[in-house]
């Protein structure tokens, strides 16, 4: 009773942790689109932890012959396929395929990439100029293409796809955390925790990365539609997670020759589309929120289109600059 | 700082990368664990170390790397990219037999989706939240996050199958339609020069679909980004003074909000090659096109390193070019650009 009273540090100063909760609670009052974005991802989420316990049939063991190809209906809500599997039960078990690989791809190349970009931004010269050279060159391949290139090459299965994922978006976020570093470093607090002796490290875990941090969270969330639309895209070409697995990309390679069966390629397709346009709503929101700047930016329209080009074309933040 | 001098400067910041890109891509072939002679060879031959080992002298794997590489360079300055082990033709051969296709198909792309984004983007900015503004925005919404390979699908499902408005995944032409003799390799264009119009209109047939599909994506970046540029340009103070100066309607439109309001969306012409290249190797798989997206899918399901290389060299060329170019046009339309460089 007392103690939640005469605390008045933390209620004049939050702590940071708290600052960032209480802008997301008041986020998710008056923000629909990150509403619905997470109550989609969540939904997903959901269904990939849940979905051995409830599943009408298995995924892949329960093949029904003489049903195949039936259309959706009672027993099979989305339907079966060639081989009288249950599509609705492939699409809600291909979750558990899609989102590990999606997260995994992800954190692999946020923790790389920023570790690099940090290390670039501190150590400058040299050091820099080759970090920045070699990410250039990443970025300067299609990522489908040299994705598709790594993913072939190290065979398919969905531990590659990571792999190949992970290889084509990490210099995006080597360069995002470079420019954080280079900008936070000289902020007055920075110099004053130098000052007082702070080691780098600390510097950097302590006063620069906090800050740092979220133009990097906003374009992680976005990057895990991506991640999903790329290892979608690997299977369907079929370097991605082999055949008999019920992944979303390969369900719809399955789909196209049978086209007259719509319900085999549509369902997979749509939960692809859900879970994407739900990361991208996320992301929108979280940036609108992390950074007013851009929102004002956004808001008066034009400028908009300069951000972007910085933000994805590293040619153009070299022009620019 | 003169357009010229940023153009040359912008140029030849790209050659570095180039090279790079030539060895990442080599390296790539080179070291991943995948071995492309077990899968060429099959299990039997595969296990054969003789065998193995002529394959790899007749090919020369057994060099040291950087001699493999050396010699790749002096290829390629002379125009050859290797043998393929896929096609049994050399790459370069493939690559000017499948490229014409992808370029055809791709340029397509650009400009319906570049027509249709820019006249979306300019009705959703003047009828801003109103009901063609929610249209446009929702279109460019699903747009950001369709997988295009499955719009192929369904697109063929609906316009195709259901509709009959447009041609099966057959390819460039009809079943029965004859080639025109080649001098670009663009179907359409080679057709109009042999003066062979149902050839023509054939090709324009089998392109409609897989244009508007592929350029699915760049149609919505675009449709945003028009929106966002002319409602600001719509506020900006020569639009207020032209406006109270009694202009209005079409005029304010076209003479002084259209002008400003373009120069941005030059920008995300870059970043629409790099997606539209990527979307050409899912896109082209599911329409059956012959262009180097397949090719590409192809080759590197069967290891067929130096096609992959090829393809990988020439798509990562055209992207580098075409992103420094779109730099430079930029910076011709917006001088503040060059001088702040």
């Amino acid at each position: 009773m007392t103690t939640a009273a005469d605390t008045p540090t933390t209620s004049t100063v939050p702590s940071r942790t708290g600052l960032v909760l209480r802008g997301s609670l008041a986020a998710v009052r008056s923000d629909a689109a990150l509403v619905i974005g997470c109550a989609v991802v969540l939904a997903w989420v959901v269904i990939a932890l849940t979905v051995p316990l409830w599943k009408p049939f298995d995924p892949v063991g329960f093949q029904d012959l003489a049903g195949r190809l039936a259309p959706p209906g009672g027993t099979h809500w989305f339907g079966t396929d060639n081989l009288g599997r249950d599509v609705f039960s492939r699409v809600m078990y291909g979750t558990r395929l899609t989102l590990p690989i999606a997260i995994g791809a992800v954190t692999i190349a946020v923790c790389w990439g920023c570790l690099v970009g940090a290390v670039a931004g501190f150590a400058g010269g040299l050091v820099d100029e080759v970090v920045m050279r070699l990410s250039d060159i990443f970025l300067a391949f299609p990522a489908m293409v040299l994705a598709l290139a790594i993913a072939a090459a190290l065979g398919p299965s969905g531990k590659n796809v990571v792999i190949a994922i992970a290889a084509v978006t990490w210099p995006e976020y080597t360069r995002l955390m470079r420019g954080q570093v280079l900008s936070i470093r000289n902020n007055l607090h920075v110099t004053a925790a130098e000052s007082v002796g702070c080691s780098r490290s600390r510097v950097f875990w302590r006063h620069v990365l906090p800050f740092g941090l979220p133009p990097i969270v906003v374009k992680a969330t976005v990057d895990l539609g991506m991640a999903i639309l790329l290892a979608a895209g690997l299977s369907f070409i079929g370097v991605g997670a082999a055949p008999p697995a019920p992944e979303w990309g390969a369900m719809v390679s399955d789909a196209r020759t049978r086209m007259d069966q719509w319900w085999l390629g549509l369902f997979p397709g749509l939960a692809i589309l859900s879970i994407v346009l739900a990361f991208n709503f996320i992301g929108d929101s979280l940036r609108d929120r992390f950074d007013p700047r851009m929102r004002t930016q956004r808001r008066r329209g034009g400028s908009s289109a300069s951000m972007l080009r910085r933000l994805l074309l590293p040619s153009a933040r070299k022009a620019d600059a | 700082m003169g357009l010229l001098r940023f153009g040359v400067r912008r140029l030849l910041l790209s050659l570095p990368t180039l090279f790079g890109l030539l060895v990442i891509t080599f390296l790539l072939t080179n070291y991943l664990p995948g071995d492309p002679l077990a899968r060429l060879l099959g299990d039997r031959a595969g296990s054969n170390p003789q065998i193995v080992a002529a394959y790899r002298a007749e090919w020369g794997l057994d060099r040291p790397l950087y001699a493999q590489f050396a010699t790749y360079l002096g290829n390629l300055l002379t125009g050859n990219l290797g043998q393929s082990t896929l096609s049994q033709r050399p790459v370069a051969e493939d690559l000017t037999n499948y490229l014409p296709a992808t370029i055809e198909l791709t340029i397509c792309a650009i400009t319906v989706a570049g027509v249709l984004g820019l006249v979306f983007g300019i009705v959703a900015a003047l009828f801003h939240r109103r009901w063609p503004d929610v249209a446009v925005r929702g279109l460019a919404l699903v747009a950001s996050g369709v997988p295009v390979f499955w719009m192929a699908l369904v697109s063929l499902q609906v316009f195709y199958l259901g509709l009959g408005w447009v041609p099966g995944p057959e390819g460039r032409l009809g079943r029965g339609v004859e080639a025109p003799p080649r001098v670009t390799g663009a179907y359409t264009v080679d057709a109009l020069l042999a003066g062979r119009w149902s050839v023509f209109g054939d090709a324009v047939y089998h392109l409609i679909l897989p244009s508007i599909v592929l350029g699915m994506f760049f149609l919505g970046l675009l449709a945003r980004i028009t929106r966002a540029s002319m409602l600001e340009a719509l506020q900006a103070p020569y639009v207020v003074t032209a406006r109270s100066k009694g202009i209005s309607g079409f005029a304010l439109v076209r003479v002084h909000v259209l002008p400003n309001a373009l120069i941005p969306t030059v920008t995300v012409l870059g970043l629409a090659v790099g997606g539209l290249l990527s979307g050409a190797v899912l896109t082209e798989t599911t329409f059956s096109w012959p262009g180097v997206g397949r090719y590409a899918v192809d080759a590197a399901r069967a290891l067929d390193f130096q096609a992959v290389l090829g393809v990988t060299l020439v798509i990562g060329t055209i992207y580098v070019v075409t992103n420094a170019v779109v730099d430079i046009l930029y910076a011709a339309l917006d001088p503040r650009i060059r001088l702040g460089g």
